[in-house]
């Protein structure tokens, strides 16, 4: 399972990911929480492919901005993610897998947007956001 | 000597009905299913494990130890878990499907049992026409209506096809998505109906009115008012006392006599993870396991008379495996357009099932369910918003009350190289091979779909939305999930259909099939009444048969 300096990383990445605003971001929504126990229960096989992707993302944050990751700025870290997206030769050469990304994409808002019973949405903050009311 | 008049294998559409229809006329029932019985609570409310999105398990089975194998187009052997697309699932409880389904209760119309007839045979199809029409079907539907319970509005709802009873319930009450579309059909001079749902508007059958909730398709009904097998004729073949439901028990295989005639099943139990195995007798027996699992059981069934599996002297039982292409189209409008009332489905029209110059048939469309905010999430965004960050959220946010979703059944043109075969090399957790799904359908069905995509584009531009988007249906592949149907195709001509136009497999006396692998076409509506009339049709001709008629 991931140690508690990835856990941080990952608290770092699902924030940018889902940012705060009016509304909670990722990481007070339960979003690594879900994250976590999906990988404790359901998909172990991806713990490597996220503690790769987080490690990989760190280089590039070292190298573009000599700093870890998880102190970095919102908006630095939205650069660094654009620059996965759009496959820049930095971030191929930290090795930042995309389609890691990707699922943590899914991941992230799987936890945000899915009923707290999965670990995430807690008090179902974002039905209230989109107007998702359940009546019975 | 049998142990029972009859045995029915699976409980869904056709299987309920055929117990309950067995069991009041007198004779005993051996029902099994090989999932369990559910409550409303053991379904849950899981938005990433249900019948609607199923990212990480089904909350209606089947479970693990159920794979299924297909080959990708480098010949590469895949094995697909229940929850994966590739699996074209179906639910495994008491209810089958029914338990967890939208209950459109559409009827085909005339048009749809004479394909062949009105369009042709396109080359390298397997299109056919049914051997009965709808007039044969007519009082069948009416029965399920009633019998099972369907709302909707008789006038709006017959498109030209006579009817001898309107429905027992009124159609859902109006939403705001009504109105707007609605507003959008009138402009195009589209006729538009409400849609039949087998839920109660009202309460009817003993159970409760719809509550209106959000959690409609894919879930079980909080107030039971959603008309399924589990809530209707199967109680009502249990009340009768003849009628013995036996859970978590799979049908291995078919047991024939000397002659090669079925007479029992051969049934595997789980009980606490013990498998036990028993052959048990029947007079008739009835398969109603869904197009996959039926043409499965049939194939897995092979004896020294049955050497390609029962039924199969022709090489037909597995193939024209066809479901419903569903081309989609999402649109913002300028204002909200979600009222919360469930179940959501509310408007549909059906002007393009047929009479579509140079297209083979159609399909009704309508608005869809209401979608949880993560289902909304997998399938409703637009390609040019990104799946993360602020502008993610932003998008959630100020749409998610906004956007409507225009989509429906195309009728497929069947192909005989889509198929269900049995893989002897992998098999389920009780040791029987499992169902190789291979093929796909005819290049008709995708020319048919990008047509429909297109008026589901028109009908949303119409009723004023702003940006619409969705992918036009491009590419021919497999098409089976919850509508899967025609792997055991119903005829006149033993050599050209596995039935006779009751059901019975052709060189089999007591041997009938009773679900949706009848269907020689699938239809450009939701399946589940044509399986449930199918049902009460097939199940009435046993009963005579039982009689000595």
């Amino acid at each position: 399972m991931l140690e508690t300096g990835e856990i941080l990383q990952l608290q770092a990445l699902a924030d940018t990911v889902i940012p705060a605003d009016n509304w909670p971001g990722a990481v007070e929504a339960g979003v690594c929480s879900f994250i976590l126990n999906l990988l404790e229960h359901e998909e172990n096989w991806r713990v490597s492919a996220y503690r790769n992707g987080l490690l990989a993302l760190d280089r590039l944050a070292h190298s573009v901005n000599s700093s870890p990751f998880h102190t970095l700025t919102l908006q630095q870290k939205t650069q660094l993610l654009e620059m996965v997206e759009t496959r820049s030769a930095e971030a191929q050469r930290a090795g930042v897998d995309l389609d890691w990304l990707r699922v943590v994409f899914r991941h992230c808002a799987e936890g945000y947007y899915a009923d707290s019973g999965n670990g995430g949405n807690i008090d179902n903050k974002s039905w209230e956001m989109v107007g998702f009311k359940v009546t019975i | 000597m049998s142990d029972y008049d009859a045995i029915v294998v699976g409980t869904g559409a056709g299987g309920g009905i055929s117990a309950c229809v067995l069991a009041e006329s007198g004779f005993s029932v051996l029902l099994v299913e090989r999932g369990e019985l559910l409550s409303y609570g053991d379904v849950g409310r899981d938005h990433l494990r249900n019948q609607r999105l199923s990212v990480y398990g089904h909350n209606a089975g089947p479970g693990p130890g159920n794979p299924r194998t297909t080959r990708n187009s480098q010949g590469e052997l895949l094995t697909f878990m229940p929850w994966q697309g590739g699996y074209h699932a179906n639910a495994a409880c008491v209810g089958s499907g029914t338990r967890v389904y939208g209950a459109q209760a559409w009827r085909f119309v005339p048009e749809d049992f004479r394909m062949a007839s009105i369009y042709g045979v396109p080359q390298g199809s397997s299109l056919a026409d049914w051997p009965i029409e709808y007039l044969d079907l007519e009082p069948y539907y009416t029965q399920a209506e009633w019998e099972v319970g369907v709302c909707g509005d008789e006038y709006a709802n017959a498109h030209g096809a006579s009817r001898s009873k309107g429905y027992p319930m009124p159609p859902m009450r109006q939403t705001v998505q009504y109105s707007t579309l609605k507003s959008g059909a009138d402009k195009l001079g589209w006729n538009t109906a409400p849609v039949p749902l087998l839920i109660n508007s009202k309460e009817y059958g003993g159970r409760a009115a719809c509550a209106e909730c959000q959690h409609c398709v894919g879930f079980a009904c909080p107030v039971d008012a959603k008309n399924g097998s589990a809530n209707t004729v199967i109680p009502r073949a249990l009340a009768t006392g003849k009628c013995e439901l036996r859970c978590a028990t799979l049908a291995k295989r078919l047991v024939c006599d000397e002659n090669g005639q079925v007479i029992g099943v051969e049934l595997a139990t789980e009980t606490n993870g013990e498998i036990t195995t028993q052959v048990v007798y029947g007079r008739k027996i009835i398969v109603s396991c869904g197009a996959i699992e039926s043409a499965r059981l049939l194939l897995n069934s092979r004896s020294a008379r049955n050497p390609a599996g029962v039924g199969n002297h022709h090489d037909l039982v597995g193939r024209n495996l066809q479901g419903h292409y569903y081309p989609g189209a999402m649109g913002v409008m300028p204002y909200d357009v979600y009222d919360g009332i469930g179940p959501g489905v509310v408007i549909s029209t059906s002007r393009f099932n047929h009479g579509n110059k140079g297209i083979i048939g159609g399909g009704m469309i309508a608005n869809e369910f209401i979608m949880t905010p993560i289902t909304f999430w997998h399938r409703a965004l637009p390609p040019h918003i990104p799946r993360w960050g602020q502008a993610n959220k932003d998008w959630m946010r100020e749409n998610y009350r906004r956007t409507i979703h225009i989509t429906g059944p195309v009728q497929e043109i069947p192909s005989r190289d889509a198929r269900v075969t049995v893989n002897p090399n992998v098999c389920d957790k009780y040791g029987v091979p499992v169902a190789h799904l291979s093929g796909s359908t005819h290049e008709e069905t995708v020319r048919t779909s990008a047509f429909m995509w297109e008026r589901c584009v028109e009908w949303l531009k119409a009723s004023g939305a702003v940006t619409v988007w969705g992918e036009a249906p491009s590419g021919a592949w497999l098409s089976g999930g919850q509508h899967q149907a025609g792997t055991c195709r119903m005829g006149n001509s033993p050599s050209q259909s596995v039935t006779d136009r009751w059901g019975r497999v052709h060189d089999q006396a007591n041997l009938y099939i009773l679900d949706s692998s009848l269907h020689v076409t699938n239809g450009g509506y939701n399946p589940v009444l044509t399986i449930m009339a199918l049902a009460f049709r097939g199940a009435e001709k046993v009963v005579s048969e039982l009689n000595g008629h």
